[in-house]
């Protein structure tokens, strides 16, 4: 059932994201064209000027990209469960928590779409189609300066940076799409203004979160006040890592566990106290 | 017994919308929920659908507590369109034939084809007539032990209301029953079987026509003005 419901959370919004993808893709053939101009035409200002605006327009629309797949999948979670569409969906024998779940995957694959077709676009622009299969020499220039130029650190110790990283990332577009899910959740609990009101709690929850990550990060930073009260000090490499590979990790599991807490709270909302009115 | 509610409740804050309602429903019939605005009627269709949680009380229907299994028994027409408008009416055909084992094809197709709707005719291009149809249709081609009828009737034209009461009555089957929520009494008087009356999320009638009309000598219709004068 679940590979169901996310089949038709995909096409419900395949075009609108077709259509997104799309302009991204003709935008970096725009920019690229733009930069070839503008080293055959050396001394034309027009040029410069042009590439430059598009250039700063580029990076928005990447980060519009993003914030629209958000967007987006905020739309349809709250259309599809909590509006008139909720008649049906929670009307079909599935258990609450695929359809929760259906959203939330959807949501990952076209993040991962996202994240293609930017490589793909880095790629156009770039010039360097096969960016990606070439990754292995940023890598080794980025080593050698964290290895041996300037930070003084382990190959070992870069790779698991770099790791922690990548975890983070991932996490972030479903931590936060979970975070929208429990307010919309909350607020189906009320009877009148369930959207103002789920508006309010994705704040009060916001607050609720840094306060508690706030308290964790002062008792994980004890090591580290002699250097954040002495500006004059210099925090060595090995102390600042530690300080922030355990933040980092924190991080990860405060985000997962707040991630499951949104989850469970959000089904147990909609199968135990669902309100469609 | 098809549907059993034993004092069933349901309140929003302080506001009572059903209050200790005793209710049983066997298979094979047809009945009218009648009652005033904001008697209760779309929120009993709602528990039994599983669209909102009782309060206090018991309600079953085949012996299960609302939930899963329910769900896969009853079908329900709610007051609204609840169809995405991106779907076509071939995807909402497939989507009911994916999550209900019961949904028939064949027979949606037949009556879609009947009111010459097309399978890749848009949602978003129908008028709000030919989707209510659309999701009667769809609604009364599941083989449910149990059918939710939340004001089928109510917005459409005569002739609509002829076409969805013959679907009503030409698809349901002897092992279910059918619940009608309706202001439009006279319209359906004449295929119900029982009579279930609310006033204030009150159970005050709960009969059959023909009990109706050999006790009180009136018609359905003429007895719910009387009931509920204002």
């Amino acid at each position: 059932m679940l590979r169901k419901l996310i089949k038709y959370d995909l096409l419900a919004d395949y075009k609108r994201y077709g259509i997104v993808f799309a302009a991204m893709l003709l935008f970096s053939i725009l920019l690229m064209t733009l930069d070839r101009l503008t080293q055959v035409f050396k001394g034309n200002q027009f040029f410069k000027i042009m590439m430059i605006t598009c250039a700063i327009l580029f990076m928005m629309a990447f980060i519009v990209m993003f914030t629209m797949i958000m967007v987006i999948a905020t739309i349809r979670f709250y259309k599809n469960l909590v509006r008139d569409e909720g008649y049906l969906m929670h009307t079909i024998p599935v258990p609450t928590w695929q359809l929760i779940m259906a959203k939330f995957i959807t949501m990952y694959i076209w993040s991962a779409a996202a994240v293609v077709v930017a490589g793909i676009c880095f790629g156009i622009v770039s010039g360097e189609p096969l960016w990606l299969f070439k990754l292995d020499i940023g890598w080794e220039i980025l080593e050698s300066a964290f290895v041996e130029d300037t930070i003084n650190g382990t190959p070992e110790q870069l790779r698991n940076f770099f790791l922690v990283c990548v975890v983070v990332m991932i996490l972030s577009p479903g931590f936060m799409m979970l975070h929208i899910y429990m307010s919309l959740a909350l607020g189906n609990l009320f009877h009148t203004h369930k959207l103002g009101i789920a508006v309010l709690m994705f704040f009060a929850l916001y607050v609720g979160e840094q306060l508690l990550s706030g308290v964790f990060m002062l008792f994980m930073s004890a090591d580290m006040v002699t250097y954040l009260t002495d500006i004059e000090a210099v925090v060595p490499f090995e102390a600042g890592y530690k300080y922030m590979m355990t933040s980092l990790i924190f991080s990860i599991i405060y985000t997962i566990v707040l991630m499951v807490g949104f989850f469970i709270g959000s089904e147990r909302i909609f199968s135990k106290k669902l309100n469609l009115e | 017994m098809l549907v059993e509610c034993k004092n069933l409740c349901k309140t929003y804050g302080e506001t009572i919308a059903l209050n200790n309602i005793n209710l049983n429903i066997e298979r094979g019939r047809i009945i009218g929920l009648l009652g005033p605005n904001g008697s209760g009627k779309t929120t009993l269709i709602k528990v039994l659908s599983g669209l909102l949680t009782k309060s206090s009380g018991e309600v079953t229907i085949s012996d299960k507590e609302i939930g899963i299994e329910t769900k896969k028994v009853v079908s329900y027409l709610p007051e609204r369109t609840y169809l995405s408008e991106w779907m076509t009416v071939k995807q909402v055909v497939d989507f009911f034939k994916d999550f209900y084992d019961d949904f028939s094809e064949e027979t949606a197709y037949g009556m879609l084809e009947r009111l010459n709707i097309k399978p890749g005719d848009r949602l978003k291009t129908m008028s709000k007539g030919t989707k209510e149809k659309v999701q009667l249709i769809l609604v009364m081609s599941r083989q449910a032990e149990l059918f939710l009828l939340d004001e089928p009737i109510a917005g459409v034209d005569p002739a609509a209301r002829d076409y969805i009461i013959k679907t009503i009555i030409g698809n349901y089957n002897e092992n279910a029953s059918v619940i009608i929520s309706t202001h439009l009494i006279s319209d359906v008087e004449k295929i119900l079987d029982e009579v279930i009356m609310i006033k204030y999320g009150c159970l005050v009638m709960h009969k059959t026509v023909d009990e109706i009309r050999d006790e009180h000598g009136k018609s359905v219709d003429a007895l719910f003005r009387e009931v509920f004068a204002c």
